[in-house]
């Protein structure tokens, strides 16, 4: 097999929480080493409290830290190694790590880095050539907001994808899941990805300065243009199309079970009517036409939800499609690991932990995207809390013994976090009662090969 | 003048729609040399809207404006022998193809990766698709409100007892377009430094999928599905109406929960039924009561700057006329003017990032219909201006 694009480069991951953490992730499948670097006191909100996501078997086990699911996706193929950089010991173990490394990510508020003397123009002293990049809420700079504490959530408002989103009518929505960050995410890989490219052709490093809230904004910019030559406010559609209908999302059979279609021209819709069995409906010259089916679409939703409803949603998606009309299920967190085409493609990967982690086996995502020449795949299991401490200090930097053991009893390395607590766990069959969850599978195991 | 970060690469940019020209787009902000290469008819992506003062003329779709912005525009017509020859020897000349076309299309002119690679072995082609480029459902119709179903984020967006919500705009489109361009990015490093050429199969909506970290892990973590929200109950960390819109607050951060009854100025806030994570769950409609009742007459742009003083999570619904005038925008150079032959002058949204040694920098509108066609066919490969006339006659170009 051919090189992977990233061997040999060595990445410092002072990140937390999702965006830049992911981007990690992403380097390490590319073949990067990645260091993730935490503080003893400071573990990454990922393995505590609400950002954790759930347990193996939703049991914390001994080494809680180490088993939440939102950790182990995004640290993926990283090594652990903690370091207090609070303490300028801690400090000046970074120092000699960026002296030996290609790219440094952090995410720290602007003032954070600056006032450990570890900016980018410090950092270029160490090492001239190194790429440092910075993921903050609203960018480096003199901004008004550039201090201003931030997360995905409320970001979603302020970035004007709330406006955007939601039903009909109705108030504005969040949807899905701390989605800006994954914006910054592949912002950083693509700039890292030019900036390495770049550095390889001049021998220059640079520093990348990502602020989550304009990755947001650039998502919107046809509603920008639109206000800026327009003076249009855009608004919510809920889930029709600005011009082409009817498109919506319908019921199908069994519970919470949907279908979504998208009918383009009078060809899709004339298919749609065939297969609706309604030729009444394809002569009516009530939705002959595109502009009429768009000003008549609450009475297309009200017909389409009663002839979905007794489908089944995968097969009504092979149906549509047959006809040539785009359409496709509401796929779950469940449903995905069932997917044929999903399957087909290798996006869920089987990860294997070493026993001692007591983690089993388990499946996370892989990548958006696939390399024809170097596949890729994830490469390691998402470390535990310092486990790297060692090969580290003492093979990398080369610290003796003696020293090491120093930094573990003044507490500058760990590998028991000194803060933090689990992230709550309730019992699966509650949390579906009180709506926390849709539905819990206990054969999950089984039925996965786990 | 800086050199751009992928000064020196060469782009033909075969797409119609969004996420492929998103792509490019970027490509070229960081100082790639893009070619848009259209149908002699023009994209698709000319006939969507909205379009500058509603007129809508090939020139005027703004999502074309915006998202074709750095890039030279030629046309070519690939369903004809003439224009499949021009394309392989453009082939030779670049180092990046990308291109959204239904898998197999290009394969069907003898333009697939394969055959291109013969051509040009360190080529890197990207192909950004609904589903990919194989699979069972490779070959059905994608579209963005799909995207959003098959890649999970619809099963957790909206409330219960509705039918799931997508995201507004075409964002799923932008992120096949982002994450592409980060694929492509990482490609061409080891283009770069091993000649090795590739194809990069971009899946739209595994792009979407992606995002969905909770969502995904919960089954084999413990076997459960992660679903949409509860119609009512606490609003914390979704929109909540003031005077003059909404704002949304989220605990954590820096800020403790005597900071949001502060800012809130709702003593009842300190109440026990509100004291920790679990009751203030339990008693959410009560909160979500006081907390309305506490803004209705105070403005989004007054609790703004006052949350942050006290480190609490929060945000305003902007709207897209507010964000064209946000003065944090303002301070990081995102918008930048441009005079495009048509329009005229237009304000664009630009900068994705600062890359601080090759900055971002806007060079050249979109380009109108075969803009570039003199200088790619008569300077580039060597055809003569009556050839020109010849071929549009023949509708190659």
């Amino acid at each position: 097999m051919s090189q992977l694009p990233l061997e040999g480069i060595r990445v410092l991951d002072s990140t937390y929480v999702f965006a830049l953490p992911y981007a990690g992730g992403q380097l390490a499948d590319l073949g990067a080493e990645v260091i993730k670097i935490e503080g003893p006191g400071r573990p990454d909100v990922t393995r505590t409290g609400g950002y954790a996501g759930t347990f193996p078997e939703n049991e914390w086990g001994e080494d809680w830290w180490n088993r939440p699911s939102t950790f182990s996706l995004i640290n993926r193929g990283k090594r652990s190694l903690t370091l207090d950089m609070t303490n300028p010991k801690g400090r000046d173990f970074f120092r000699q790590l960026v002296a030996v490394s290609d790219v440094v990510m952090e995410n720290f508020t602007p003032r954070v880095m600056r006032g450990w003397e570890l900016d980018y123009p410090n950092l270029r002293k160490i090492r001239p050539d190194i790429i440092l990049v910075s993921n903050t809420g609203y960018g480096h700079g003199n901004g008004p907001y550039s201090s201003y504490p931030a997360q995905a959530t409320t970001q979603e408002a302020t970035h004007g994808h709330c406006w955007v989103t939601g039903y009909p009518g109705d108030a504005p929505s969040k949807a899905g899941a701390s989605f800006v960050d994954f914006l910054s995410t592949w912002t950083a890989v693509f700039a890292i990805g030019a900036a390495l490219r770049y550095r390889h052709q001049t021998g220059q490093g640079q520093w990348v300065d990502i602020g989550m809230y304009q990755t947001g904004v650039m998502f919107l910019s046809e509603y920008l243009m639109d206000a800026a030559v327009n003076g249009r406010e855009g608004g919510r559609i809920g889930n029709q199309h600005p011009y082409r209908a009817p498109q919506g999302c319908y019921p199908a059979q069994g519970h919470d079970q949907w279908i979504t279609l998208s009918v383009w021209d009078d060809a899709q819709w004339q298919a749609l009517c065939r297969l609706m069995g309604r030729d009444d409906l394809a002569q009516d010259p009530r939705f002959a036409t595109a502009l009429a089916r768009r000003r008549r679409h609450n009475e297309l939703d009200e017909l389409l939800r009663a002839w979905t409803a007794g489908f089944d949603k995968y097969d009504l998606m092979h149906r549509l499609q047959g006809a040539g009309i785009p359409a496709g299920p509401v796929l779950t967190g469940r449903d995905v690991h069932f997917d044929p085409h999903y399957q087909a493609r290798g996006f869920l990967e089987r990860v294997s932990y070493p026993p001692e982690r007591q983690m089993g086996t388990r499946i996370f995502m892989g990548r958006p995207y696939k390399l024809s020449e170097t596949p890729l795949q994830i490469r390691s299991p998402a470390p535990a809390f310092g486990q790297d401490n060692g090969p580290l200090l003492q093979d990398l930097l080369g610290m003796d013994q003696a020293s090491y053991q120093q930094l573990v009893q003044d507490g500058i390395i760990a590998t028991t976090p000194t803060s933090g607590e689990p992230g709550p766990i309730t019992p699966p069959q509650r949390a579906v009662e009180t709506g926390a969850i849709g539905e819990w599978d206990p054969h999950y195991r089984e039925k996965l090969d786990l | 003048m800086p050199e751009g970060a992928l000064n020196g690469i060469k782009v033909l940019d075969l797409s119609e729609d969004i996420a492929g020209s998103f792509c490019a787009r970027l490509l070229a902000d960081y100082g790639a040399e893009v070619l848009k290469l259209e149908p002699p008819g023009g994209a698709s992506l000319r006939r969507m809207g909205p379009f500058f003062h509603d007129d809508p003329h090939l020139e005027k779709s703004l999502p074309f404006l915006v998202l074709n912005l750095n890039k030279k525009g030629a046309t070519i017509n690939l369903a004809t022998n003439t224009g499949q020859a021009f394309f392989k020897e453009l082939v030779q000349r670049v180092e990046v193809i990308v291109e959204s076309y239904t898998p197999g299309h290009l394969a069907s002119l003898g333009l697939s990766y394969s055959e291109l690679q013969k051509l040009n072995p360190s080529l890197v082609m990207t192909s950004i698709t609904p589903f990919g480029q194989d699979g069972p459902y490779s070959q059905y119709q994608g579209e963005e409100i799909v995207s959003y179903a098959m890649g999970m984020i619809m099963s957790i967006s909206g409330v219960q007892g509705r039918e799931p919500l997508k995201h507004g705009g075409f964002q799923a489109q932008y992120e096949g377009g982002l994450f592409g361009a980060g694929a492509t990015t990482m490609a061409l490093f080891q283009q770069q430094a091993t000649g090795q050429g590739q194809q990069v199969d971009v899946s739209i909506t595994e792009c979407v999928a992606s995002t969905m970290m909770a969502t995904q892990t919960m089954y084999p973590f413990m076997g459960g599905t992660a679903i949409r929200r509860k119609p009512a109950g606490s609003s914390f960390g979704h929109p909540m109406p003031c005077s003059d819109g909404w704002i949304i607050v989220q605990t954590g951060g820096g800020a403790e929960w005597e900071d949001i009854a502060g800012l809130f100025q709702a003593q009842e806030l300190l109440e026990p039924r509100f004291a920790d994570r679990t009751q203030r769950a339990r008693n959410g409609e009560a909160l979500d009561q006081v907390v309305v009742e506490s803004i209705k007459d105070r403005s989004k742009w007054d609790l703004f700057p006052e949350a942050a003083k006290a480190r609490i999570l929060f945000g305003v619904v902007q709207t897209p006329l507010e964000l064209t005038r946000c003065p944090q925008l303002e301070s990081r150079n995102f918008y930048r003017e441009i005079e495009h032959p048509v329009v005229g002058k237009v304000r664009v949204p630009a900068v994705l990032c600062n890359l601080s040694l090759t900055p971002y920098q806007l060079l050249m509108p979109s380009p109108t219909l075969g803009q570039h066609n003199a200088e790619i066919y008569v300077q580039g490969l060597g055809y003569s201006q009556q050839d020109l006339c010849r071929l549009r006659q023949l509708n190659v170009i």
